[in-house]
This record gives structure tokens, C-alpha cells and sequence, in this order.
């Protein structure tokens, strides 16, 4: 090599150094400063689209909290269950999550509270087998990655999962309209303790069959919903499954693994197949096939208001006082 | 291995960049050689060797159309041919083929059946082949001696950067760059490195943000209204542009970091006045080939009138098919043909209503504009064939598009926003630049300009990108 060529070849590695070296400071900086801002403002708000409902959710230290997905998010109306109980109620239901994010969730209220009753909403959707990653569900609970519960969960997303979290904005990614809209909004438009009401009424159809079986299930998604049942029983607080409504005939297959263990801790299972109950056979009551509307779930509250106002007290169920709609065993 | 993955991004490209200047320039080829391996690799390993035999096949087949005579030169041009294409038949084509057979066999009440083989198509072997006949034809035709380094052959048709999804290089472009001698120049590095960050910033901001809300509309065609299905058409037009230009961005910066030049494979399409214009600004590295190998053997435009219009069909239907075994790539590329052969044979007759009534002249500001829209309109309905699912699925969004119209679907209203927000940018930058590359403008700006454009891509890809490291549209062809 020429030797005038190797030095300035030299001279141009040194001012890139120092170039990446100055741009890496000032990158740093500005991310810790807006990561900053925006964990301020993100543990402000106590609702929204995004994961917002899981600062309400530890606030509201509720006596029962319903966990699930889109159809737990919009099937129970908390309010409906204080007022028939005389408990707090929080809905954290979430659209679009699975099982490792209902666990993570559970695990962030069982270190800051301790609920009376959890209802699980099962629904196939948080234990299906999917082509995307099921740990990218996790990412509205990112800005708790600091909890050792959630960084754990992070970590066996892959090897390189937590080189994310070496910036301090990565949490709260695709957070920033969530976070400056609850910061001035408290609630989403109708929304009381997580649940958002659904207005629109799906048109008259016939009921349909449901098409769900159970090798469609993630095995790694379903020992997860088994350990949010097995967490739950081991910090004393009580559960029960529930496989709500959906205009369809037949009902969502429990995995077998969740069935054993539901049988072996006593946890009931509810399940209101539309053929035990014709009355949530009318559209009316849905906004889809598979949803409820705001008036489906004021009926649907009622009814599981009743079976736990059936016992002593509602407050603090005994597991086998609990209806057993159907045998635990039955898929 | 993904360019938006930390894998690429933080270990491999960085080992290899260092790599490559700290070692002396007679061994870069086999570093450059190796990483590559190890880059297609990462995908499904055993297929490397699929690489292999076509790489030893043109290899040879170069030299011996070099060193023959006569006919001889011709027959092993098609026996490279032949054999290359053959494996992209039997790993991309046999399924389809095999399926429509045997669907044409049951209409006629034949009794015949052909088993399916069911593989898993090689990544980016579409690109591969491509590269490999360009090769040799261009050695048959006497514009590049056939090269005798087998190491220095095997590179060129798996350098990584442009390995799985292009840019489609000729070797009058590519081969000779690994002989020179590339120093570390700051300059150079810099330029690859922001194209890189640009490229990145598509991706992962702009396109895999718009491919949720793209993806779940067109994953159920039939429970979403007219409406809908316009806004993910018109999403999927930028996904697709964000996805594959960021591609080509992160490719050419990567090469560019070390010294080598790319061809340009983008240059503003959705900016193009006519069809013909935006296949002159869309995947260029391919559009030239069908151009140069295809278009042109068969008679180009010094044609008579029939003979071009069937030039064009031809040569649209099979680029439509070279992106998939699927009806509905064949019709996506007919229909873009049908589109040339149409402004071909009104082209007079436009030219003179345009005369006549002088749009130009009346509004001399919304006329381009116009033409702007119309085309991307064109491009957008030829879209709906690329994406859908089957030809049904994509009839169905033309009728509903038709007539059934309400609110759109804001199921992933996050997705919507900051898919929104990321298209502006790009929009943007393209309309800024006019028709010059986006680093060069962005050099050329003072520094406080320059490190906010880096900081904002940098930003924005950590608080709005999407980290799922999906793949990219084009490694499927």
C-alpha cells in the first residue's frame, strides 16, 4: 500500500471515531432524556390503548379483576359487578393479548395487591399457535421491565431481546400518542375501570359453529395460562375460569393441561356455551361473532353477578360453592 | 439473517466491516466469501448447496463459452440455462405447475395426478438465478470475460448485501470491484451509513407498522367494508415501497460502506407521470433485465405494432410470474402490460385531445398532478392482485371497493397513526430530493441539519419502529 494512502486512510478512521464517539453521547442523551420524560408521563396516566389500563389496574387495588383478551375486555362491566356485589371490579382485559401477558400482568397485581377473586376469561386466541413472535404481546408491559417477573419474560423472548432495553425510549415505543392523550384524558370516551363500552350491534345472522381445536394451541402459550391459574391459587387468591358467549354454536376447547390442573386445584369453570344459554343465541346482543356489545355484556355481568350472589358471600367465594356449569373434565 | 435484526445490525455487519479494513486486500475475497455463507446460512443452512450447483454450473459454462467456437458457445449457453432456470423450476414452479395440471386433467376427465413436492423455496433464489444469467449471457455476448477465479465468481453471485433480494447486478458492474483495492475513506462510510439508517427507518417504521394493519384486513377480505379496503390497498402500495427500497437502501449502504457500488434500484416511483415512467423508477436492478435479456431478444419496440404489444404482454406476464408461483402474480404483471400496451396504442390520440383541450394550458399546476394520481391509481389496482390472497379474494376488493362503502376498520388505531406519520417522511424526502439520492442531500446540508436528520431516524426507529424483525416482502421471490 502506498504509504501516503494508508495515512490518510488513517486520518479518516480517527475523525470517524471521534465522529460515532460524539454522535453516540449526544444519542444517549437525548434518549435518556426522553425516555425520562416519557416514563414520567407514561406513570401518570392511568388508561388508553396501549397499555395505560395497567397503571389504573394497580392503582385501583380492585377486590376482583378480570384478566383475558378482547372478549374479557368487553364482556364485563364493573360496574355491573360492584353494585350486585359490593366489590370493586376492575376489567384488564386487553385486546390481542395472550396468556404470557395475562401472567405478566397478574404478576405485577400480586406484588401490588392482592385481589379477593381473578376471573379468567379463556378465549382460544391467548393460547393459539401464530406465526408472529407471542412475546411481542408483551410489549405494553415494557415500561414494568424493570419488575424481575416482566425481565424474566423479556429475556426468554431470545438472546437478544434485552439489548432493546439499553435505550430508555424503547419502552415506551409506539406509547407517545397514548401517553399525551391520557396525561389530559383520564379515561377512553365511555370507559370505567377498563371496560370501554361497544355500542354497534352486528346485523341478524344465523348462529354459526365454532371451529376451534385443540392442536391449534401454542404449548408454551397454554403452560402459561397454567401458571397464571397455579400463581394465583399459590398466593391464596381465588379463580375462576370463564369461557363467555359467542355467537356460535359449541364453545373453545380448555386445553387438556389447563383442565388437569383446574380439576386438581378446584378451580370452576363456567362455561356459557349458547346451548345452556339461548339467551345470548340473539344478535342483538353481540357487535360481532365473537363480541358483545355493551347491552350483551350488562346481561352477561348480571348472570355471573348472580352465580357468585348465590353464595354467602360474594366477596370471598369458596371454590366449591362455586356453580360448576359444566364438568371440569368436558372440552 | 435479516438486515433489521440486532444479529445483522450490532454483530455481524460490523465484524465483517471492521474485518474487511483491517485485512490485507489479497484476503478480503474469502472473508467477504465466508460471511456471505454464513449470512444465506442463517436462513436454512443445507440450501447453500443449491447455491452451489448453480454457481459451479456458470462457472464452468462462463469459461467454456469463453474458450469455444461457433455453435458450441450457443449449447452451453442453453445447457446454463436450462440447468439454472431448471432449479428455480423444480424449488419455485413444480407445485403450481403441478396443481393447475392436474386441475386441467380433472376438467377434461382425465385421470391423471402429479405429486407435489411441497419445498421450502430457497431465500432470494429468484435474485440468485438472475444474477447467475446475467452472467453468462453477457459472457456469450462478449461484454465480460468469463472470470476464472472461482472464489472471485462464487462472490459475485453471493456478496450478502445484495444476496437474497437484489439489486440484480451485472457482472460488467460488480465483478471487476473486487479486484480494486477499497480503502477506508470517511466520506464514503458516512454516506453508506446514513443510506443504511434511511433504508432501516423504512423498514421498520414505515413498512412493518403499515403490514399490521395491511395484513389484518387482507387476511379477511370479506369482513371488511369497501372503505377499508381502499385505505390498506393505498397502505400496502407504501408498504411495499418502504419494504423493498429500505431493502435496497441497507444493501447498497452496506456495500458502499466497504467500498462497493450498487445500482440504484429506486428512484421515486410513486412520483412517475405514466406507467411506462414508473417501471423506469421501480425495482430498476430488474426492470432493466427483463429489458435487456427479454424485451429486447424478442424484438423490443423496433417492431411492428402487434409484435410490440405482445413484446410487452410477454414480458410483463413473465416478470409476473418470476415474483411467484400464483395467478394472481401472473395477472398483477399482465395487467401492468396491459396498461403499456394501452398507452401505446392511444398515445397519439391522447396526445391530440390533449392539444385540443389543453389541460396543460388551463391547469398548468394540477395536470402533473393529475397524472401523478392517475398513475399511482393504476399501480394501486394492480396492487390489490399483488397482495391478495387468491384472484377471489381480490375481485372481491374491486366490488366492495365499488360500492361498499362506511368507516374504516381503526381496529390497530396505533398503526394507523404512526403508519401515517412514518409515510409523511418519506413522502417527504422523496419530493425533496427530486430524483438525487437521499444521502447526497443530506451531506450536502450543514452539520446542525445533518446530525438532526440522524438523530430523528435514530429516534424514530426507537420510540415508533416496529421490533418484530420480520422479513422483508421480497425474500419470498
Amino acid at each position: 500500500m502506498h504509504p501516503s494512502s494508508f495515512t490518510s486512510s488513517s486520518k479518516d478512521i480517527a475523525r470517524f471515531a471521534a465522529k460515532v464517539a460524539a454522535f453516540l453521547v449526544l444519542l444517549v442523551a437525548l434518549d435518556r432524556a426522553i425516555g425520562a420524560a416519557a416514563e414520567y408521563l407514561y406513570f401518570r396516566t392511568r388508561d388508553g390503548d396501549t397499555g395505560g389500563q395497567v397503571n389504573g389496574l394497580l392503582a385501583a387495588k380492585s377486590d376482583i379483576v378480570i384478566f383475558g383478551s378482547s372478549r374479557a375486555e368487553s364482556h364485563y362491566v364493573p360496574d355491573v359487578l360492584e353494585k350486585s356485589l359490593g366489590a370493586s371490579t376492575f376489567n384488564a382485559g386487553f385486546k390481542g393479548s395472550n396468556s404470557l401477558y395475562d401472567y405478566g400482568i397478574e404478576q405485577l397485581l400480586l406484588k401490588a395487591n392482592r385481589p379477593r377473586l381473578i376471573i379468567y376469561d379463556f378465549s382460544s386466541i391467548s393460547v393459539a399457535r401464530t406465526r408472529s413472535n407471542p412475546y411481542d404481546k408483551l410489549a405494553p408491559l415494557h415500561p414494568y421491565w424493570r419488575n424481575a417477573e416482566i425481565w424474566a419474560l423479556i429475556e426468554e423472548s431470545g438472546p437478544l431481546a434485552p439489548w432493546h432495553f439499553l435505550s430508555w425510549i424503547y419502552p415506551y415505543n409506539s406509547k407517545f400518542h397514548s401517553i399525551a392523550i391520557f396525561n389530559v384524558r383520564r379515561n377512553r370516551p365511555g370507559a370505567s375501570n377498563g371496560f370501554v363500552p361497544q355500542h354497534s350491534r352486528m346485523a341478524e345472522s344465523p348462529v354459526g359453529e365454532l371451529r376451534v381445536r385443540e392442536e391449534s394451541y401454542d404449548g408454551n402459550l397454554v403452560a402459561y395460562a397454567a401458571k397464571f391459574i397455579s400463581s394465583a391459587h399459590e398466593h391464596g387468591v381465588k379463580t375462576i375460569i370463564v369461557i363467555s358467549p359467542r355467537h356460535a354454536a359449541g364453545t373453545y376447547p380448555l386445553p387438556r393441561e389447563l383442565r388437569m390442573l383446574a380439576d386438581r386445584l378446584q378451580v370452576p369453570v363456567l362455561d356459557f356455551d349458547i346451548a345452556a344459554y339461548p339467551q345470548f343465541t340473539q344478535a342483538k346482543l353481540y357487535r360481532d361473532e365473537t363480541h358483545l356489545n355493551v347491552e350483551g355484556a350488562t346481561v352477561f355481568s348480571r348472570l355471573i353477578a348472580e352465580h357468585l350472589s348465590e353464595l354467602a358471600d360474594p366477596r370471598v367465594p369458596a371454590r366449591e360453592e362455586l356453580p360448576r356449569q359444566i364438568p371440569s373434565g368436558r372440552t | 439473517m435479516l438486515f433489521n435484526s440486532i444479529h445483522f445490525l450490532f454483530f455481524f455487519f460490523p465484524l465483517v466491516t471492521l474485518a474487511y479494513f483491517a485485512l490485507p486486500h489479497r484476503y478480503r475475497w474469502m472473508l467477504l466469501l465466508a460471511a456471505s455463507c454464513y449470512f444465506y446460512m442463517a436462513f436454512i443452512p443445507v440450501y447453500i448447496l443449491i447455491l452451489g450447483v448453480t454457481i459451479v454450473i456458470d462457472y464452468f459454462a462462463g469459461i467454456w463459452i469463453e474458450d469455444s467456437t461457433g455453435s458450441r458457445r450457443r449449447k452451453y449457453l442453453l445447457f446454463s440455462i436450462l440447468s439454472t432456470c431448471l432449479v428455480l423450476f423444480v424449488f419455485k414452479y413444480y407445485d403450481f405447475f403441478a396443481v393447475n395440471l392436474d386441475g386441467l386433467a380433472e376438467l377434461i376427465g382425465w385421470n391423471y395426478s402429479i405429486e407435489v413436492l411441497q419445498v421450502i423455496l430457497p431465500i432470494g433464489l429468484s435474485f440468485h438465478t438472475f444474477q447467475s444469467l446475467s452472467y453468462v449471457i453477457e459472457v456469450y455476448r462478449g461484454r465480460q470475460k468469463a472470470e476464472r477465479h472461482f472464489g472471485i465468481y462464487s462472490l459475485y453471485v453471493m456478496f450478502y448485501p445484495q444476496l437474497v433480494a437484489g439489486p440484480i447486478e451485472r457482472p460488467q458492474n460488480l465483478l471487476h470491484q473486487f479486484r480494486e483495492h477499497h480503502r477506508f475513506a470517511y466520506e464514503r462510510v458516512r454516506s453508506g451509513l446514513l443510506l443504511m439508517l434511511w433504508g432501516l427507518f423504512k423498514k421498520v417504521v414505515v413498512a412493518d407498522r403499515l403490514a399490521i394493519y395491511v395484513d389484518s384486513v387482507f387476511s379477511n377480505v370479506p369482513l371488511h367494508n369497501g372503505t377499508t379496503l381502499l385505505v390498506a390497498t393505498v397502505f400496502f402500495a407504501f408498504q411495499i415501497y418502504c419494504d423493498f427500497s429500505g431493502y435496497s437502501d441497507i444493501a447498497i449502504g452496506a456495500a458502499r460502506v466497504m467500498g462497493f457500488n450498487l445500482m440504484q434500484n429506486f428512484n421515486r416511483p410513486y412520483f412517475s407521470k405514466s406507467i411506462a415512467e414508473f417501471w423506469q423508477r421501480w425495482h430498476i436492478s430488474l426492470s432493466t433485465w427483463f429489458r435487456d435479456y427479454v424485451y429486447i431478444p424478442l424484438g423490443g419496440n423496433r417492431v411492428g405494432r402487434a409484435r410490440l404489444y405482445f413484446n410487452l404482454l410477454i414480458t410483463f406476464t413473465i416478470s409476473g410470474l418470476w415474483h411467484g408461483a400464483n395467478w394472481t402474480f401472473i395477472i398483477w404483471g399482465l395487467l401492468n402490460g396491459v396498461y403499456l400496451v394501452f398507452s401505446a396504442a392511444t398515445a397519439s390520440l391522447r396526445a391530440g385531445l390533449s392539444r385540443r383541450t389543453g389541460p396543460h394550458r388551463v391547469l398548468p399546476a394540477l395536470h402533473p398532478l393529475f397524472k401523478v394520481g392517475l398513475t399511482f391509481t393504476l399501480v394501486c389496482a394492480g396492487w390489490v392482485f399483488f397482495r391478495a390472497a387468491n384472484i377471489s379474494d381480490a375481485l372481491l376488493v374491486f366490488r366492495k371497493m365499488a360500492g361498499d362503502h362506511g368507516m374504516p376498520f381503526t381496529g390497530g388505531a396505533k398503526d394507523l397513526i404512526y403508519g401515517t406519520l412514518g409515510i409523511v417522511p418519506v413522502l417527504s424526502f422523496d419530493y425533496w430530493t427530486r430524483g438525487r439520492r437521499f444521502e447526497e442531500v443530506v451531506t450536502e446540508r450543514p452539520v446542525a441539519a445533518r446530525w438532526a436528520v440522524y438523530l430523528f431516524l435514530v429516534l424514530g426507529l426507537l420510540g415508533m419502529g416496529v421490533f418484530d424483525a420480520s422479513q422483508f416482502i421480497y425474500f419470498q421471490f
